[in-house]
């Protein structure tokens, strides 16, 4: 049975910090309500069930994560050199859900068993969106983007409906039906384009590739065969609508829009949003004279490199109306919120100039930039 | 500014295209320091699409030419700020890129065998119809015997731009480039050089 389990379980050392933690949290309560059985009526209290719930997200990351090649780059490398092929089971275990994980699920519902105040859907749930969160940016990675879009705007729906517990299951369900299908036709096309992949990887995995790619100051900047990140159009557009409905989900899913839930799911991805598109964009790329410079030479704007600018400025405007815009229009303050972070993500993304353009026909002065911060390059 | 009949930031074709014909070499170069120095010069051959082959060939004689074959294989973290000047250099050369900028090469504690070799080096890159090489320095008897044409700069203007004969014409002065370069940049360094030694010192 325990090496039968082993195909999906994570390492004894995952496993053993659940428990520890489930127990350092379950301990002192369940011996309190031996003696105070008043206790239990207070749901709040149950910390462990917390663990519970946490523990089925990491295992939804983990059973796609773990098994998925796209996410492991030696596993990816190794497959592609072999005579794997989809008809085939994969050798590092399966990425799709197995009895296993039924046998899992069901030890997940008779913990929460414990808790009647809670659906016992809502733990499985945590388990599936997560899993089908991560499997649909696997999806996205090896080529299956529409499928990889529905089940990310389709997630969304299932939270929406946490309140009709079964129903939100049986959407999940729905979506995972989905997420297989797209799941057998990107195995099937195995081995994937590997400039998808190596991006990916680079991006999101793997500190070799980038490792591969340092070449210092001045290389980094003024390479024949430099690299400028971009993002199609159409990509654009359903990013910032699928941010603006995760917004709106995860609102209504809290139900009170106070200062502290603001800032979490408008004000903080909207941040990071504008701050990283400045970031990318200005990196090592000043403008060609300084800011009193501009003003002693009367040289105020300078087009070629203040059209850097125009989106975050644009942008943050856009943080700062819109919401106030769309309450007087009479939008409810979650939709408003996700209406105008869909807004202010479809600037960062679409509104241009590219940064291909803009780094090599702008006006601006090269430096090295954040190399003077970076701990692996050394000056001569 | 026109790079080859290029006009620079015109087009993202032309700006590409100026990439790949020059090199620059900062005075203060920063290098990856976990990568060795052969890996180091071979990624930034890659980067101009120099054959394979002749790039691990370029690259070997490069190490040679500069005394670095015994510490190629080690990260630069551990080279000295010579070896590290050196090793900027040689990823420089390995282009082949045909227009070369240079911001004075031979600083930071080159020693003097290196000197020597990228003085020829350049000196016979000059020599080459299809190679251009634009180096700046504050040493004008380096210039001297390498360069086709000078510039001179004072206070980020030129005040002259001509060959060694044409300066000599333009200053009045038959001398080395030393003295050329004296007279145009600072006339009075002679009358300063008397005034310091008027007052008899110990």
């Amino acid at each position: 049975m325990i090496a039968w389990m082993r195909t999906v379980l994570p390492s004894g050392w995952a496993l053993g910090t659940f428990v520890f933690f489930y127990l350092l949290f379950d301990a002192p309560f369940y011996l309190l309500t031996l003696f105070q059985p008043s206790l239990l009526a207070l749901p709040r209290q149950w910390h462990s069930e917390s663990v519970l719930k946490f523990a089925c997200a990491a295992y939804g990351v983990y059973r796609v994560a773990a098994f998925h090649p796209v996410f492991r780059p030696d596993y990816f490398k190794w497959l592609k050199a072999g005579p794997w092929n989809s008809s085939k089971p994969l050798p590092a275990g399966p990425i799709h859900l197995v009895w296993q994980d039924l046998v899992v699920c069901l030890i997940v519902e008779f913990l929460a068993l414990r808790y009647p105040w809670t659906h016992p859907a809502v733990p499985l749930l945590c388990l599936l969106v997560f899993y089908l969160l991560c499997l649909s940016a696997a999806l996205f990675a090896t080529g299956q983007r529409a499928a990889a879009y529905l089940i990310a705007f389709g997630m969304g729906g299932v939270v929406h409906l946490h309140s009709r517990s079964w129903m939100a299951f049986a959407g999940g369900v729905a979506l995972y039906l989905l997420a297989y299908g797209a799941l057998r036709r990107s195995l099937a096309r195995f081995p994937w384009p590997i400039e998808k992949i190596e991006v990916f990887r680079q991006k999101l995995v793997s500190q070799e590739m980038t490792r591969q790619q340092q070449f210092g100051w001045p290389f980094n900047r003024l390479s024949p065969r430099s690299e400028f990140p971009s993002i199609s159009w159409g990509h654009g557009l359903l990013l910032s609508l699928l941010a603006g409905w995760w917004c709106f989900v995860l609102m209504r899913l809290i139900g009170e829009t106070d200062a502290g839930v603001f800032i979490m799911f408008y004000v903080l991805p909207a941040m990071f949003g504008i701050g990283a598109r400045a970031i990318i964009y200005l990196t090592g790329h000043w403008p060609p004279i300084s800011f009193w410079g501009r003003i002693w030479t009367l040289r105020w704007i300078i087009p070629k490199y203040d059209q850097a600018l125009v989106a975050p400025v644009l942008a943050i405007l856009t943080c700062v109306f819109a919401p106030g815009l769309l309450r007087r229009l009479g939008l409810p303050d979650e939709a408003s919120y996700a209406v105008s972070l869909a807004c202010v993500l479809f600037i960062i993304f679409n509104v241009g100039p590219t940064l291909r353009s803009w780094r090599l026909t702008g006006s601006c002065r090269l430096t090295s930039g954040l190399l003077l911060m970076r701990q692996e390059y050394t000056e001569v | 500014m026109k790079v080859d009949g290029l006009k620079r930031r015109s087009s993202e074709e032309a700006d590409l295209a100026i990439r790949r014909k020059v090199v620059y070499l900062p005075d203060h170069p920063w290098l990856p320091h976990n990568r060795t120095g052969r890996e180091f010069v071979l990624s930034v051959g890659r980067l101009y699409d120099i054959d394979e082959d002749r790039l691990m060939d370029h690259a070997d004689r490069l190490l040679q030419l500069f005394q670095l074959v015994s510490q190629a294989d080690a990260p630069i973290r551990s080279y000295s700020s010579g070896q590290k000047k050196k090793i900027a250099i040689c990823s420089a050369l390995a282009t082949e890129a045909p227009i070369m900028l240079l911001d004075e090469p031979f600083s930071g504690g080159l020693d003097p065998s290196a000197i020597m070799a990228l003085r020829r080096v350049l000196k016979r890159l000059a020599e080459r119809t299809d190679v251009t090489v634009v180096m700046a320095t504050p040493v004008p008897e380096l210039v001297e015997e390498l360069a086709e044409k000078v510039a001179i700069i004072r206070d980020g203007q030129i005040v002259a731009y001509d060959t060694v004969d044409g300066l000599r014409r333009l200053s009045g002065c038959s001398g080395s480039l030393e003295e050329i370069f004296e007279r145009i940049m600072r006339p009075d360094t002679l009358k300063d050089i008397e005034h310091y030694f008027q007052r008899p010192t110990r």
